[in-house]
Parts: C-alpha cells; structure tokens; sequence
C-alpha cells in the first residue's frame, strides 16, 4: 500500500569506502574497545586535529584486522563548537539538536526512577552538560594495544588544546562466553539485512551478515545509513550544508536545492550505558519459578528466563525451541503470527517479541511485518564490566558494576530507536497486554506484571522488571569521511 | 445500540479569544470534573474535545466542540442544553449570536444550527455504550483478580479448561457486584443498525451507476487537471516551529506507566487538525466526494474496529467546515503520536493520502493516492504544524485500550453461553 519506490534500491551500490568501519562491523574480532568522551576546547585546534586524522580512520570496505581501529562521532553541540554553520546545524533532527535527556525523552525512553537522567554518570545533563561533543571509539585486539593506541590518540587531541577527554574512559570487554551478555544470554542475533550488503556466500571483505533470514530482516540501506534510499523509496535525509567544501566535495542533497548531503554515509548513533543486575535477575527467575510451581506443573528458573527472553542462553528462538535449549541456533526463521500468535510458546510480552515483533499481529500478519520493518534499528554495542561467577559467590562480586554498552545506528532516531523503546519495549499495552512492561531491560512497575500465557488459563508472575539500569547516554552523528574533511576544513 | 458523532462549531470574535482560551485551559485542567463543563456529568459521553482552532484562511477563529455520544444527536443535544447549558455559555460566550441558557429554546435552535456532522468517520467500539465499556472492565479485572487467587489456592492445580470455566462462572455468579453479567448481553448492533448502512451503500453504487454516463466524462476530464495540478500545489518546506512542537508534545502523555511522579498515564491519546482546503473548484468538488466513499466503506467493512487495519482507533472523524473551505480532523486513539502516525503511514497511506491530499501544503502526491503520507518523514511534520494546540480534552474510559474493550466485551457475551472445548479453550486465553 505505501508506495514503494519505483526503481529497485537493491541496484544502489553502498560506498563502503566513505562508511566508518562501525556501520559495516560491530569489531566482534576485537575483544577489548574504549569510548573516550571529549570536549572540543579549541575548535580551530580540533579541525586541525581532524584533518590529520581522517586517514587514520577505518573505513567499512577494509578487511577485518588485528587494528586497533578508530571511529568517531559527534554530538549535536560538538558540530556547532566544532564551527559547523548554523543553517547546517538547523538541517539536524529535532532528537539530535535536544539531545537524548529532555522531561518528554526521558519519559518515553523509561528513563524514570532509577534511570533517571539525574543520576547518570555522564549525558544526564550534570556537570558535564553541553560539554560532551566527541565520542573517539577504539577497538583493539589485546589491552595493550588499546592503552597504546589511546596514548598515541591522545597525545594527537590534546596537542594545541583541541580536546579534552571528560570523565573516565568507558571500557567495552566482549565476554570470553562470545557473542553474549551479562544475562546470560546470547545477543545480536536478530539484526536488520540492509538491502545491497554482501551476502555471507559472497566473497566479501566484509563479515558475514547475521543469519537472519531475508523476509524478516531485510531493509533499504537508508534505514540505517543516509542518503540512500530508505524503506519510503526517499533518499534519507540527513543534515545538509550551504558550501561544498574544499578538496573533495560532498555530493549534492536531491531534496534539498542547491545544498550538499552532509549526512552521506554516516548514521546517527544512540549510545546508552545500562547497568545488568544480574543477581537480582537470577533472584527473579528463581523466585518466578517458585511462584509459577503453585500449578503443579511449574516452571524452571531456566524456562522462565527464556520465557522473559523470548530465546535460550544459546539464542535458540523459544517459538522453534518450546521445551529446552538445543544449544545453537540453527534458525531464526520464523514468524510469530504463523508459529505462535498466542503466544503460548513466546509471551506476547517477551523481550525479543516487543523489540522485533516480525508478524506479531492477529490483523495481517503480511502488513505488521512491513511495518516493523520500519522500525529497525542496526546493533553496534558490546557488554562492559567483569562476567558474574555463575552461581554468583555469596556478597563478593555483587557491588561491582556489569552491563552493556547498547550503541545502535539508525537514520530516524524517532521513527527507529525511540519507536522502538515507547511503541514496543516500554509500551504498557503493547499487544492487547495491560500495564506491563519488558520484562527483562524494562522498569520495575507498580505491579512488575508479566503475563506468561498458558492453557488452561494464563500464568501472571508479579515484581519482575527493574534489572536494568541506564547509567548515561547521549545520541551522536557518525559521519562519512567525506563529511569527516568537510568537518575539518570549516572556515574559522 | 445507536452511536452518534458530531461537532459544535462557531466562530469566536478575535476580542473574546483570551476569554475562551482561558475557559479552554480550566477545563483542561480537569476535564471530568472541572466547574464550567465537567464532561465527567454526560453518562452517555465517551470522547469530547474543546479546540480553539486559527487556522490560516479562517475568517475568525473557531471554536469546536466535539462529541462522541451513545444515542442520538437530538437527544445529546437535549442533555448538552440541559445539563450542560451553564459549562455552553462559559465556551460559547464569545461567539456571535449566542443566546446563551438564559434563553433555552433560543440555545436549543443555536445548538442545532451549529452541529455539523462529519463527511466521515470510524467509531472503534462498534455498538457498545459507555456504561457497558466500564461493567465489562470491572468483569474483566475481577474475574482476573479471582484466577490469581484460585491459583494460589491450588485450584489450578490439574485443572482442565472446562473447569476453569466453570469455576469462574460460579465466582461470577457468586459476587453481587457482578449480577448484571449473567443476563443475556445486548447486542452491539440491531439488525437494523447493521443493514441500514448497507442499503444505504446499495443505494449509492447504484446512483454511480445510473450516473456513469455523466461520471465518466467528468473524471476523463478532471483526472488529468488532477495530475497535473499534483505536480505543482504548494508542499510544506523545513520543519514545524519547534515550540509549537514541544507544546504538542507536552499533552501527550503516553510512555511508561508512570511519570515522574508517580501519576498513571493514559493509554490513549487526541489529536485535531483543522486545514485549509486546497482553493479552486477541482478540489472543492473532489473531497466531498471522497469523504463520501471513504464513510461508506468505514459504514460497511469497518465495523469490526479496524479503519483501514489500524486496531488502535476509538473515534474519528473528518468535517467539513467554513462552506468547505477547512476540514477538521479530530481523533481519539490509544498509544502515542508516533506510534499512531506510523500506523498511518505503514498501514493507511493510500486512503489518508486521498483525503488530506485536497489541503494545503500536503507532502507531494501522484494521481491522488500515491505517494503523499507514504513519504514518512515530511508526512510526519505536515501533520505537527497542522496540529491544534491547546485542545481540552476528555475520555470516558482513560484505561481502556480498543483491545481491552474488545476482548472484554468478548469475555462477557461468551461468559455463560454454551462452548465446544476448543472454544472454551480460545475463551480462557482471553482471561
């Protein structure tokens, strides 16, 4: 029904070269990344800095290797300290221009209670507010390859004054569990296909796409990176600029008259520190267990965390998987509607059918998943902090601090990633449910509902929720490289 | 049962606009209970609305009333000059020839002069009147509270669905709050509320027909004007006035369960638009006509509560004021803006794009129905810079999603009949 685009977008051939390697890899062959938040205190100095740099950041077409590799992206007031014009700074979305931390974000993002902005550790609009401008990502294969990288980076940033790193260094550590989180549970499996991405049988220098299966995952590249054609058969329209800048151009903007696509390339990144307690996870899960064996045919705490999950600790989807986990995944193709539109086998409620519904819909299962097809979001993050012993020793590891580092590409921050946390994960009323939230990263509610159906009659666990914590976030520009020299080369 | 939907309009004198605006805000204050209009004293309101709407092009401001009522208008009208007559001339004092409830006869011909019923529009909750809405939750929640009881108790223990079933009927049939549940349950619709529209739609198809020799010409002709007029109406540029945005913003309250302090938000929300028709005859002519079609197929396939596939509407409606040359849109509908403009654009594009295509500054379209609200992005911002600001108001069931009253209303019409097993089965599913 909604017009489609014309001519195929499949044919758009992705510049890879002028892609920051973070679109095209999430650097899952480098355990050890840091995230150093900066300040620009002398903008001529920063660009001059920057234009040293520009080569030395990795681009999506090269291989994968050892690294270390370094990507960077910009806050809205970075761009403007930084001397981006403001009739440029106008053509950003109004969720980057506010910045991730307003009453009306904070409430729709469930950044209340314990999350609330106030008590974050940096974003949260403290002492630091207006000053976070520029987020240097490095990913390394061994820890001292990070130090060493970050030293010779700093050395480069802080000549002259150009920046100033704010606060401590955010340590992302993959687990030696690969490819899982602090849960327990395997993570990233079920990611958009941007349309036009080499498929994993191609010889390709990019990794393989995750195995998700096209029908349900696959999406028009400017869903996720701008200037092409988006799932509305437009261009996605990032921020433009008046002047085509220096040596090497930026393209011209098609929507835009006589302006240049700034945004080309680039993605807008959402990075949100959240804190896992995951012994008062575990605690709920044996105490739901404990609840649900009133019924004579209980519950596992196992089965429960799958039921709040929605997959196993492996991934194996629990719609293909009802009874145990197989230990792999071998399919994740499937959908909700077909396999189990009750909800029998998958809660409606769980964590992966509200932050991926697929067909999940009584209506047209056909229409829903075109639908949710326009509110993906593409998974760049990594876990930080030490993995809990598992059981986890009595008091010793409980205070320090364990989580993930959620970071998603998106070129609509409102119609993807905040969709995706008011319409879907937070929404008390999210398929026909009734004042419940994500059982596992959503807040503990009045009730801390969680409605697990069932025959004869549903099975309601009560006090679930709260074991996620946000702990800072900001939303950030991830520009192309041609953006990057036109960033360095304004005019002071 | 019968349902109607209407609208109050009149123009307010540009002096009076401060005095309205501030009666507007006290009773957005407390929509059901404020002093001027507690809409809370309608037994029979299910959603109203207070907008004062400046639209460009409007001559003076105008001032709507909209109402979404069980029974008929002349019968809301009625109990609005009656009950309401004191809360009419706090609004209504600043709009010329107002008679004000001094003078009841003079109010009752004002009200019937300035109601205007909408070209088009969907009603969710098909049938089904305010008081039913709220007995069906109280059933719903205390045939919940009795199953987590009974589970606790062990009674679950074992149990097959034919005995669940029984237990709650016997906990239904027990509780004296809930007598009314054991009666035989209204029907939502009369057959004559169901085949009237039908004829009715019967009855146009067939004029088209006898009409299609006119028609056909007409359409060869205005078709291609059509087309090339698309390519070049005015469309909106840049981005809505980021206050004007903010402002919008700060009413809708849906997100999490709870804000800040602790208040429970609302699951639904309103939004009204009020715009300039596109100028010339072509469009004049063309969205009566489609208005037209539009009700018909709301009047005969949507009856199930879904407009065009969106499950999340209560009550919409699209009116045509000021001779037609300003259309109203007001609806009343659960989740977020967001979440409800995207259901626009993923899943009503084409139908909405027919209509809102024939006001100014719509996004670009192509042969009326293409392209238009299927364009995201500008879609989104067309619809907040045409957003009214300032709108008071009230909701009858503040917890009710459509899904809830559905499947509600479907525990109850199915709480004593007889079930096979796989039916009992698909009953207890919805507990």
């Amino acid at each position: 029904m909604a017009a489609k685009a014309v001519t195929s977008s499949a044919a758009e051939a992705l510049e890879f070269a002028d892609m920051q390697g973070l679109v095209a890899r999430a650097y899952g062959n480098l355990p050890f990344a840091r995230y150093v938040l900066c300040r620009i205190n002398e903008p001529a100095a920063a660009r001059a800095w920057l234009r040293g740099l520009t080569d030395s950041v990795f681009t999506a077409d090269r291989p994968s290797d050892d690294g270390p590799c370094l990507n960077l992206a910009f806050t809205w007031d970075g761009l403007r300290r930084l001397g981006l014009p403001d009739d440029a700074l106008a053509t950003f979305p109004k969720a980057m221009a506010e910045g991730m931390v307003t009453p009306r974000r904070s409430r729709i993002l469930g950044d209340v209670g314990a999350s609330d902005p106030s008590t974050w550790r940096w974003g949260g609009g403290g002492p630091d507010r207006g000053a976070l401008h520029v987020l240097v990502m490095i990913f390394a294969g061994t820890e001292e390859a990070l130090d060493q990288e970050h030293r010779t980076r700093r050395a480069d940033y802080q000549a002259g004054g150009a920046l100033e790193e704010v606060g401590e260094p955010i340590e992302g550590r993959l687990l030696a569990d690969k490819g899982r989180e602090h849960f327990g549970f395997a993570d990233g499996l079920s990611q958009p296909l941007v349309k036009g991405w080499p498929k994993p049988d191609q010889k390709s220098v990019h990794p393989p796409a995750p195995p998700t299966p096209v029908r349900f995952a696959e999406v028009d590249p400017g869903e996720i990176i701008l200037g092409y054609t988006d799932n509305f058969g437009k261009p996605a329209e990032g921020p433009t600029v008046a002047g085509a800048g220096g040596a090497a151009p930026l393209p011209k903007a098609p929507w835009a008259k006589g302006r240049r696509d700034l945004g080309r390339n680039g993605s807008f990144l959402v990075f949100r520190q959240l804190a896992q307690d995951v012994v008062g996870f575990q605690r709920a899960l044996a105490s739901a267990s404990h609840a649900c064996a009133m019924r004579g045919d209980g519950l596992s705490p196992e089965q429960v965390g799958a039921k709040m999950m929605g997959r196993w600790p492996s991934g194996a989807p629990i719609v293909l998987h009802p009874h145990r986990d197989p230990g792999t995944v071998e399919d994740n193709d499937f959908g909700y509607a077909e396999k189990d539109l009750h909800g029998l086998a998958c809660p409606l409620g769980a964590h992966v059918r509200r932050a991926n519904p697929r067909d999940s819909s009584e209506d047209s299962p056909e229409k829903t998943l075109k639908a949710t097809l326009n509110h993906r979001i593409l998974r760049r993050g990594r876990p930080y902090g030490r993995a809990i012993a598992d059981p986890p020793a009595a008091g010793e590891e409980a205070s320090a601090e364990r989580g993930l580092l959620f970071i998603c590409l998106n070129s609509d921050i409102e119609r993807q990633f905040e969709f995706v946390q008011q319409t879907w994960l937070n929404n008390p009323f999210f398929a026909g449910l009734n004042g419940e939230v994500d059982p596992v990263v959503g807040p503990l509610t009045e009730t801390g509902a969680f409605t697990i159906p069932d025959d004869p009659v549903r099975r309601r666990v009560t006090g679930v929720g709260g074991y996620v914590t946000v702990r800072g976030g900001a939303y950030f520009f991830l520009p192309g490289i041609k953006a990057l020299r036109f960033l360095s080369s304004i005019p002071g | 049962m019968t349902q109607s939907v209407l609208t109050i309009v009149a123009d307010v004198e540009p002096a009076k606009v401060p005095e309205v605006r501030s009666a507007i805000d006290r009773i957005k204050a407390d929509p059901g209970g404020n002093p001027l209009l507690p809409f809370g004293q309608f037994d029979s309101l299910h959603f109203a609305a207070l907008v004062l709407a400046e639209a460009p092009g409007l001559a003076r401001p105008a001032l709507i009333l909209e109402c979404n009522v069980d029974g008929s208008t002349k019968a809301w009208l009625a109990e609005l000059a009656g009950a309401g007559a004191a809360g009419l001339d706090a609004v209504f004092q600043g709009s010329p020839g107002y008679p004000g409830s001094a003078d009841p006869a003079g109010l009752r011909s004002w009200l019937d002069e300035h109601v205007v019923r909408p070209g088009a529009f969907h009603i969710g909750a098909t049938g089904r009147s305010v008081a039913r809405i709220r007995q069906e939750e109280q059933l719903h929640d205390a045939i919940s509270a009795f199953l987590d009881e009974h589970e606790r108790a062990g009674g679950l223990n074992g149990a097959t669905s034919e005995e669940v079933r029984a237990s709650v009927q016997a906990f239904v049939r027990g509780d004296p709050a809930l007598q009314w549940a054991q009666g035989r349950p209204p029907l939502r619709q009369t057959m004559r509320e169901k085949v009237v529209p039908r004829l009715r739609a019967v009855a146009a198809i067939a004029a088209a027909v006898a009409l299609l020799p006119i028609l056909v010409p007409l359409v060869l002709v205005a078709f291609p004007l059509l087309v090339l007029k698309e390519r070049r109406d005015p469309v909106l540029t840049g981005l809505p006035d980021p206050d004007h945005v903010r402002g919008l913003e700060e009413d809708e309250d849906v997100g999490v369960l709870e804000d800040a302090r602790g208040r429970h938000l609302l699951c639904q929300n309103h939004l009204s638009s009020v715009i300039p028709v596109k100028p010339g005859m072509l469009r004049a002519s063309l969205l009566p006509v489609v208005l037209f079609v539009l009700n018909l197929l709301a009047r005969v396939t949507f009856t199930r509560g879904r407009l065009g596939g969106i499950p999340s509407i209560h009550f919409a409606h699209w009116t045509l004021i000021d001779r037609g040359r300003h259309l109203v849109f007001v609806s009343n509908f659960d989740g977020s803006w967001e979440s409800y403009l995207a259901d626009f654009i993923d899943k009503a594009a084409v139908g909405l794009t027919a209509v809102w295509s024939n006001t100014a500054d719509f996004p670009r379209t192509r042969y009326l129905v293409r392209a238009g609200a299927a364009d995201g992005p500008r879609f989104r911002q067309w619809a907040r810079a045409n957003q009214c600001r300032h709108a008071a108001w009230y909701t009858a069931y503040p917890g009710l999603t459509m899904t809830a009253i559905d499947n509600n209303s479907a525990i109850r019409e199915d709480l004593f009949t007889t079930l096979d097993h796989e039916r009992t089965v698909q009953w207890l599913r919805r507990l």
